[in-house]
């Protein structure tokens, strides 16, 4: 068989078919949705209360919990909110100001790890040092990392930053929910803790969203009719309420609602498909091809020699 | 037989106590208070009832001052000046300025409904904590932006004085910075300027500021930055304001062609001196709605007066050792202290008052 161009493209078209239609079980059972675990933790975070300036108590009780250096920058100093600061392998959450619905009345957002229900650092992570616990928390595994951070590529907020200063033990941080010391009991984290206008509130993910719509449904005028987080990215653990929209206090609003390990879970599951179907395949043409004209070419010079 | 004359008196105490309870609600309807159709003891869906305005009396029933001190975790008790708060709710909403929920019958402490932690089944309830927080950082943020802990807050180990909060009528507290004078240009036919001075009003004439001022934010008067507050009315609130005093005057005798001078008492014929001066109309004209003359007799102020235990050096003028032991007359003839003494009685021609004193001045 003499193999011309278009046979070829018929065979991979064909095999492409093949290994999609083989590959479509696989498809079902990884879009099988992931309800979450029961009974998780989160945060809701009205943003309309924060005071922010000379009170940064979540900043300073986190850091406390965690270990953490003190901030540098005193309560009182107003100047930390002159630029917006992201969080640090010293800070693991960080309060920023924004412009609010006048100028006496800025918005203060606080910025941690959201602590996503089916989470893109976990589904990016290598090794497997991420978890989604059923407590609610994503937590972290330096013990098995190995450093490539592809977490800090793959999450949509920015949030896990690498210890570039550690030459012997580098690792990744973010924050914990406060997951050992304080959520595996059932307690609220250190910051949450600390407000002292209780900003953020600390329960039960399908409560708060109750709380959160009958905040809304009671003060129309007061806040955006938004619960973010309930539905981003898959829904998070930490939800915010805001008196303005969410793109002007920081926050992505363009990251829509699958979670993000959805959206390579279709591509990468074919991926070991066509590792292993391809090559052997094409090796299988080659070698077929090969022997048939090896074949032929034997046959051409036997023909040859009787005719000579 | 004693069970059931027992059980009878009780019986007529429920229905006595339903029956009250019912009336007390507002308009009688069940559902201003409570949410559910169908409230029971053990559930009885209440939501913040709305109440009527509370009156300057009822605001004066309130403590004066409440030591909060039931979540001391970091600081000591504060302080707070409660009677001073509620004075000022009288220019905005009450005491519904804070005490949002209403029980029927009476004021509700926070305390009796803000746990100290936040109950799990009602998360939508602020703790104890931030509900304090929640209702104090509201305007002490809005003002000022101090919003540093010790404001309020007593430092542990310290003792108990008034938090630094500087308080009292007329502190220029938190930017509150009283304009000497408003002047409006109107559209009035007959003069077009319109001058309020509202310093005279608060400071001389005794106006309180819930007087004129009614339901307006803290924020109105405590601005932010250091400026004097424009409060903005309507034109028709404007009228029912200084109507509620001015009722009997005329437009012409508001509605002017120029500024109105401020009020001098000098113009009526009787200026007031140092002392006098200082002092608010009410003193001597009496709470009346419209000041009287009062009589020019220093004696019907000036009770008891007699010339044994009078001293001098209130006038501003201390007398010397001599003059002390003078006689009133001598100097003062005919006991008529409202024209200058003479010195004649005495001494020659040559001495008068003032240019010869006789002791000195003290302002």
């Amino acid at each position: 068989m003499n193999l011309n161009r278009r046979d070829f493209l018929k065979f991979a078209g064909a095999t492409t078919a093949t290994a999609a239609l083989t590959s479509l079980p696989i498809k079902a059972e990884a879009t099988e949705h992931f309800t979450g675990h029961p009974d998780r933790k989160g945060i809701l975070v009205d943003t309309s209360l924060c005071i922010g300036h000379n009170c940064r108590r979540c900043e300073f009780a986190c850091a406390k919990e965690n270990y953490l250096p003190t901030p540098d920058k005193p309560p009182e100093d107003a100047s930390v909110f002159d630029q917006r600061r992201r969080t640090h392998p010293d800070q693991f959450t960080v309060i920023n100001r924004f412009p609010g619905r006048s100028e006496d009345m800025p918005v203060y957002a606080k910025k941690q790890c959201m602590h996503c229900d089916e989470p893109a650092c976990a589904s990016a992570c290598l090794v497997g040092a991420f978890k989604k616990t059923p407590e609610g928390a994503v937590t972290y595994d330096a013990s098995v990392c190995i450093g490539c951070r592809y977490c800090m590529v793959a999450c949509p907020f920015d949030i896990p930053t690498y210890e570039y200063n550690s030459a012997l033990h580098p690792r990744v941080r973010k924050c914990t929910f406060c997951f050992e010391t304080k959520l595996k009991e059932g307690k609220a984290p250190a910051c949450v803790e600390a407000c002292p206008r209780e900003v953020m509130t600390f329960g039960k993910r399908e409560d708060l969203i109750k709380v959160a719509r009958q905040k809304i449904a009671r003060n129309p005028d007061k806040y955006v009719d938004h619960i973010y987080g309930e539905h981003e990215v898959g829904g998070t653990s930490w939800m915010y309420l805001s008196p303005v929209p969410f793109d002007s206090i920081g926050m992505r609003t363009d990251l829509g609602t699958t979670p993000y390990p959805e959206l390579t879970r279709n591509y990468l599951s074919a991926a070991p498909l066509v590792m292993a179907i391809w090559p052997s395949f094409f090796l299988t043409l080659y070698l077929f091809n090969k022997r048939k004209d090896q074949i032929a070419a034997e046959e051409n010079g036997k023909h040859k020699e009787e005719s000579a | 037989m004693k069970h059931l004359l027992a059980f009878t008196v009780l019986f007529a105490l429920l229905l006595i106590g339903e029956s009250s309870h019912a009336k007390s609600g507002p308009n009688n309807g069940c559902a201003e208070c409570h949410v559910c159709s169908n409230p029971t003891l053990s559930d009885p869906c209440l939501r913040g009832c709305p109440r009527s305005r509370a009156t300057v009396e009822d605001i004066k029933l309130g403590p004066d001052r409440i030591l909060i001190n039931e979540i001391e975790v970091e600081y000591d008790a504060v302080p707070f000046a409660h009677r001073l708060h509620a004075e000022m709710t009288a220019m905005d909403k009450g005491c519904q300025n804070c005490h949002h929920f209403q029980e029927i019958g009476g004021i509700t402490a926070c305390k009796n409904c803000h746990p100290e932690h936040i109950a799990e089944e009602n998360l939508e309830q602020p703790g104890l904590k931030g509900a304090y927080h929640r209702q104090c950082l509201g305007c002490h943020q809005e003002w000022s932006h101090d919003t540093s802990c010790e404001i309020c807050h007593l430092k542990k180990g310290s003792e108990l004085a008034e938090p630094q909060v500087k308080s009292g009528p007329g502190s220029r507290f938190a930017g509150l910075n009283e304009p000497v004078k408003r002047v409006w240009n109107s559209t009035y036919g007959g003069g077009t300027v319109v001058t309020l001075h509202h310093r005279n009003h608060t400071e001389k004439y005794g106006v309180e500021c819930a007087a004129c001022h009614h339901a307006e934010g803290c924020a109105v008067c405590h601005a932010k930055k250091e400026q004097t507050t424009q409060v903005r009315h309507s034109e028709e609130a404007l009228h029912a304001i200084c109507n509620s005093c001015h009722a009997e005057m005329s437009c012409d005798q508001c509605h002017l062609k120029s500024e109105a001078l401020e009020f001098s008492h000098a113009r009526t014929g009787w200026p007031l001196k140092t002392y006098h001066e200082r002092l608010t109309c009410r003193r001597c004209h009496g709470d009346n709605h419209h000041f009287t003359k009062p009589s020019t007799d220093c004696a019907s102020c000036h009770k008891p007066w007699d010339t044994t235990t009078f001293k001098h050096e209130r006038t501003g003028l201390a007398l010397n050792e001599t003059h002390l032991e003078t006689d009133c007359a001598e100097c003062h003839v005919g006991a008529n202290y409202t024209v200058a003494p003479t010195c004649n009685s005495c001494h020659d021609t040559d001495i008068t008052f003032p240019a010869s004193l006789p002791g000195n001045r003290t302002r």
